[in-house]
């Protein structure tokens, strides 16, 4: 395992180099100067050129490549363009909301998924089985940006009828901070998010559990008098967990990256708002900085879920 | 027969949630409009600062007060100006209270204040990077040595005093720092700091800055920079000039903040990240993308003027002053409704109607002047630059132009205004830049007619639609059509706002981008109309900002030496004759066209006091000498 594990890691090296260079050079071809930005747009040549002299932008593209690529090996991802602040301090700044978000949502929907994907599968093809697709269908197609302003509008505007708001509408508050304000925060943006996530786990789960519920040995089990609810579990659930290891896992790493909208919906100061801020703005340090973290993420979360197969499953052996 | 009929239940399920959400207006009580506020008491009463020798250039600001033409004055005024008043309200003598008899009242202390500005905050160095969310932010605890007050006088900041002397060798201008300054860190700032702080912001401003270093006695700030003592220095000059002190008054664009020498030295031409400042408000903490926190500066010794506008005394009554970032502007009026956050910087016209659905908790103040929205041509290309076809084809789409629809773009009636004049109606430079005849002429047969005179063939003309930019994108559609309805091959490119700047670089792939600006409000100098590259970068094809072709600056010798000309006006009836010498030369051979203007929007928590005291300085909010009505907001 061990031999694996290192070789998986090594392996992530030059993916991760091929990915830092694409970045570099796409977001060069994308239309935009991130020093006209910053000196505004009625700068005059002398601001302007001022600004990019500053910024480093005056060089040639491959010194700057160089620049950037050898700051990185030392851990430096560079300074931000727009406030002069250090990449890796912005994105430590972030990392706390995102990760909230992430891992309340995550859990949130598995707590709720799994259940009704194998409730789901149990009872396949009855009114409950239907009635949970149907509920998945609607979670899975609704946009998170609306189900965003729904909610704000019943627990923040209308919030049912009363004065006050039940739920705060906007903004993060720290675990540390404050715990019961964390989880007040957290409801609404995880709600939203999260039916997406769970709509996705409970199908997986459905379709999996299906799957294992027509294999001989659940009929053995069945046979040899065990009850519904060790069968479902013990039997069919760990034996269809597989795939729905790998979705989970993936939709952790997409919501590192993908919370987009509900950050901005809900003003959560997360990686996925410094993302699209940082687009808007042309800040290319800061969008480096992010997409070798979001990438790197993807391939190590990918390596814990292959760990997490040989755990799971006694045949598969590395 | 039973299974299907068991579908229905989710569905009436899903259908009732919808209705319940679609179907909530009805519950809510629209009140009426409220009466407009009370009148300022008095004007502003001018004292401290000794009269210029030499009449300078006045802000661009003044009152001027004009009807803007075409307004349909139907629009619901007593609620548009409730709690705001127009720019010429403002500096013409806005509310007082009764700042003018005392110093601080103390009963007004406590309280936090929770604001959100209208982007993100770049950084807090104004001086370096001029925007207005960062410039909003920093303005409460940086100083300038001047300010502008609401009948648009420049009044004393960090300076308390200045006289202006001539001689033989030039022109000198000897500044007094004023009593009770004081770092927040506990030292004094001195003529060391402002010299150093004076260095930096010339090699920065570009709007000024070179003008200023021209006239530099012996070329440098070293050598025109004399310090008497920690209190006073004399900047020598070897002409008199108006832009000196107007420039370390400006409103907008770069800021002539003052920094303790040590922060220059350390970031002397990167954005500062240590805010060491001397204002009534001292920095806390930033973090970036979610909020930046000041706090009250308990020592801070403020002027003993009557505020106004910019100038006068600047008190912090809230003891915290939270910045708090809210990307989306249907949250920001949520958290604004359910009391999460008290005060909205600029927010979408869209929401005027939303925020006067709920006055009984909103304050609504509509910003005039605003900003004028406009288009630029690419000069870069011979089909709209400097050749005969170009100047005929800029004049035939001017004439294509029906203001007033585009400007219906900006909601309704009372959020927009149709203006003829370049820089903005209601200023002081509004009458020598207007042109009536040539604005908003609506006038296909002549548009038609300048066509053919051009020989234009049919080419495609390429709209550029930043359709990011809420206050941009309502331009392209219209202009889209009208340009069709009178023969041109008009075609959209839509893009997002940086996708435009990096469009404008190239001499190619678009004719005609999409824009609004603020500055021509301010003054001749810095409005874009007649803006010219530097002498020493002075060609056809290089413009401002790294926009080789296309922001439509006048790049000829003649608007040039206007420029030059106004630098050395000796009053303001020569100031007027030259910006209207600028404003024909600009009308005659269009580099940019302008559609009318529109008001900024802001929202606050009617318990707010005083938040027309200063009014907002254009493009951003000031916090300043306003506290909480409502003892319980004071803890």
């Amino acid at each position: 395992m061990i031999p694996y594990i290192t070789r998986r890691i090594l392996a992530s090296i030059p993916v991760l180099i091929v990915l830092a260079a694409l970045t570099f050079f796409l977001l060069r071809l994308v239309p935009g100067d991130p020093a006209t930005l910053i000196a505004g747009h009625e700068a005059t040549p002398e601001e302007y050129q001022f600004v990019k002299e500053n910024l480093g932008l005056d060089k040639p593209v491959h010194m700057q490549l160089w620049v950037w690529v050898s700051n990185m090996a030392k851990g430096d991802l560079g300074k931000s363009l727009r406030s002069g602040k250090p990449v890796m301090e912005l994105i430590k700044g972030r990392l706390e909301p995102t990760l909230s978000l992430t891992i309340t949502t995550q859990l949130m929907a598995m707590l709720i998924a799994l259940p009704l994907g194998v409730i789901a599968a149990w009872k396949a093809n009855t009114i409950i089985d239907r009635l949970i697709m149907l509920f998945c269908a609607i979670a899975f197609s609704v946009p998170v940006f609306w189900l965003g302003y729904i909610f704000i509008w019943l627990f923040g505007l209308w919030a049912f009828g009363r004065d006050e708001a039940i739920l705060p509408v906007a903004t993060f508050t720290s675990i540390t901070e404050d715990p019961w304000e964390f989880v007040r925060h957290m409801i609404l943006p995880v709600l939203s998010l999260g039916l997406l996530v769970l709509a996705g786990i409970a199908r997986m789960t459905r379709a999996s559990v299906l799957e294992v519920l027509k294999e001989d040995y659940i009929r053995t089990a069945r046979a040899k008098g065990l009850g519904e609810r060790i069968v479902l579990i013990r039997h069919a659930l760990r034996n269809a967990s597989l795939p729905i290891i790998t979705i989970i896992g993936l939709g952790l790493a997409g919501l590192l990256s993908g919370a987009v909208v509900t950050e901005n919906v809900y003003a959560i100061p997360g990686l996925g708002r410094m993302a699209a801020e940082a687009i808007s703005t042309r800040d290319y340090p800061i969008i480096q900085g992010l997409i070798i973290l979001i990438g790197a993420a993807y391939v190590y979360i990918n390596l814990i879920i292959d760990i997490a197969y040989a755990f799971l499953d006694p045949r598969i052996r590395y | 027969m039973k299974k299907k009929l068991l579908w229905l239940v989710p569905l009436t399920i899903i259908g009732s949630l919808l209705l319940v959400a679609c179907g909530s207006d009805e519950e809510e009580t629209v009140v009426a409009p409220a009466a407009p506020a009370p009148q300022g008491k008095s004007e502003p009463v001018a004292g401290g600062v000794a009269t210029p020798v030499v009449p300078t250039a006045a802000p661009a600001a003044a009152p001027t007060a004009k009807p803007a033409p075409k307004q349909d004055k139907s629009a619901p005024a007593a609620a548009m100006y409730q709690t705001g008043s127009s720019i010429a309200d403002i500096l013409a003598g806005p509310a007082i209270g009764d700042m003018d008899t005392e110093k601080f009242n103390k009963d007004r202390f406590g309280g936090t204040l929770r604001w959100v500005p209208q982007g993100n905050v770049p950084n807090l160095d104004g001086m370096l990077s001029g925007t207005a969310v960062g410039r909003g932010v920093s303005w409460h605890f940086w100083e300038s040595l001047a300010q502008w007050d609401g009948s648009g006088a420049l009044k004393g900041d960090l300076a308390d005093v200045w006289t202006i002397s001539e001689d033989s060798e030039g022109a000198h201008y000897s500044f007094t720092l004023r009593d009770g300054r004081s770092w927040h860190d506990g030292g004094q700032p001195t003529s060391e700091d402002v010299k150093a702080s004076f260095a930096r912001y010339l090699g920065k401003d570009g709007s000024f800055g070179p003008s200023i270093k021209d006239r530099l006695k012996g070329g440098s700030v070293d050598s025109a920079f004399e310090i008497v003592n920690d209190d006073q220095f004399v900047i020598h000059l070897t002409e008199p000039t108006g832009l000196l002190l107007m420039a370390l008054g400006y409103v907008g664009g770069t800021q002539p903040q003052i920094m303790p020498k040590a922060t220059v030295d350390k970031y002397m031409t990167e954005l500062a990240q240590e805010f060491n400042a001397s204002g009534p408000y001292k920095f806390v903490e930033w973090n970036q993308g979610k909020d930046v926190i000041l706090d009250r500066y308990d020592a801070y010794v403020p002027r003993e003027e009557t505020p106004s506008y910019r100038a006068g005394a600047k008190l912090g009554y809230f003891q915290r002053l939270h910045t708090i970032e809210i990307p989306d502007q249907e949250t920001r009026v949520a958290a604004l409704i359910t009391g999460e956050v008290d005060s909205l910087d600029v927010i979408s016209g869209d929401f005027y109607e939303e925020a006067m659905k709920h006055q009984d908790k909103i304050g609504i103040h509509v910003g005039n002047p605003g900003a004028q929205p406009d288009i630029g041509f690419n000069t870069g290309t011979p089909l709209t630059g400097f050749t005969d076809q170009g100047r005929l084809m800029r004049r035939a789409i001017r004439a294509a132009i029906n203001a007033e629809e585009v400007m219906k773009g900006y909601g309704e009636k009372s959020l927009w205004t149709l203006c003829p004049s370049l820089q903005h109606c209601g200023v002081a430079w509004e009458e020598p830049s207007k042109n009536e005849e040539l604005y908003n002429q609506n006038n296909p047969d002549k548009a038609k007619a300048l066509l053919q005179e051009a020989g234009y063939a049919g080419e495609p003309i390429i709209i550029l639609d930043p359709t990011d930019f809420p206050t941009i994108h309502p331009q392209a559609p219209v202009l889209l059509e009208q340009l069709k309805a009178v023969g041109i091959n008009a075609e959209i490119y839509a893009t997002d706002w940086s996708g435009q700047i990096g469009m404008l670089s190239k001499a190619e792939g678009w004719h005609i981008f999409t824009n609004w600006n603020s500055s021509n409000l301010y003054h001749p100098l810095v409005a874009t109309h007649y803006r010219t590259t530097d002498g020493t970068t002075n060609t056809e094809t290089l413009g401002v900002a790294g926009y080789p072709y296309g922001v439509g600056y006048d790049t000829g010798d003649k608007m040039h030496q206007l420029r030059k000309d106004f630098a050395k006006a000796k009053n303001r009836a020569e100031e007027l004759e030259i910006t209207k010498q600028m404003a024909d030369l600009a009308w005659s051979d269009p580099r940019r066209v302008h559609f009318g203007q529109f008001f900024q929007l802001r929202l606050h928590d009617k318990n707010i006091r005083d938040s027309e005291v200063r009014g907002h300085p254009v493009g951003s909010p000031l916090y300043l000498n306003q506290w909480w009505g409502d003892a319980d907001k004071k803890k």
